[in-house]
């Protein structure tokens, strides 16, 4: 999976009408609840990444669960 | 009966403890999606804790590590189980502590407790409640002036129970 397929599946675990972008912050996404968080492991699970649920729960940007998910971001 | 998975201990809730569940419940972030908004005063909250000995409903402090964080309950009225919670620590809310803590307490209500079923009441301007019972197979079946009702199935509950503990319990390869 890309980087780009990442964000699109990601974005649709989080119930987007758009797509995520690498510069956005967590905090400023007012969809990102606990259901996103769940969505995102969802989408790590997919992808054959593993991830602590710690180190998911204190990314604090996009980039940084990429990043997270073995991407270059 | 004391239940614990995760990091997440849930506990009765003692006498000890209606004092703290008072002041958070009066507070603004939980009372403006509760349906009661009344104040409740000290004597109404004993009164109230000492009427649950002759009740099945059973009310349980979330514990985080050390922390205690919020409440959850179940109201058994004839064979409906109405279940809640909040959690007041707000900075627990957007991470996975709510899957943590509801995997951990309908383990309880369905396998345990072998209710068959279990409905909640939704406000309908807590878009984010809506989504989290959504997701946890929960459906809507019936909507009043304040609020809409929920009905979560066994069944329903098994289907998203096995994605949500699997994702949960995935360890760090």
């Amino acid at each position: 999976m890309t980087q780009e397929e990442f964000l699109i599946r990601l974005s649709e675990e989080v119930q987007l009408d758009r797509q995520l972008n690498v510069d956005e912050m967590l905090c400023d996404v007012p969809e990102w609840d606990s259901l996103a968080m769940l969505g995102a492991l969802s989408v790590f699970d997919e992808i054959g990444a593993s991830v602590e649920i710690d180190e998911l729960e204190n990314c604090q940007s996009i980039k940084d669960i990429l990043q997270k998910a073995g991407f270059d971001a | 009966m004391t239940l614990k998975g995760f990091d997440i201990t849930l506990t009765p809730l003692g006498i000890q403890e209606i004092e703290m569940v008072r002041n958070w419940r009066n507070s603004d972030k939980v009372k403006r999606y509760a349906l009661n908004q009344e104040y409740i005063t000290p004597e109404q909250q004993l009164n109230w804790f000492i009427s649950l000995q002759e009740k099945e409903d059973e009310y349980f402090v979330i514990h985080v590590g050390d922390e205690s964080v919020g409440l959850i309950w179940f109201n058994k009225r004839d064979e409906t189980i109405e279940t809640g919670f909040y959690i007041y620590d707000e900075s627990r809310q957007n991470s996975l502590t709510p899957y943590k803590i509801v995997t951990l307490f309908h383990d309880y209500l369905f396998n345990q407790k072998k209710f068959a079923a279990l409905t909640c009441k939704i406000m309908p301007d807590n878009p984010r409640a809506v989504r989290f019972n959504l997701s946890l197979g929960y459906k809507e079946i019936e909507t009043f002036d304040t609020y809409k009702s929920y009905l979560l199935t066994y069944e329903d509950y098994k289907k998203a129970d096995a994605k949500i503990s699997k994702l949960l319990r995935n360890e760090k390869r």
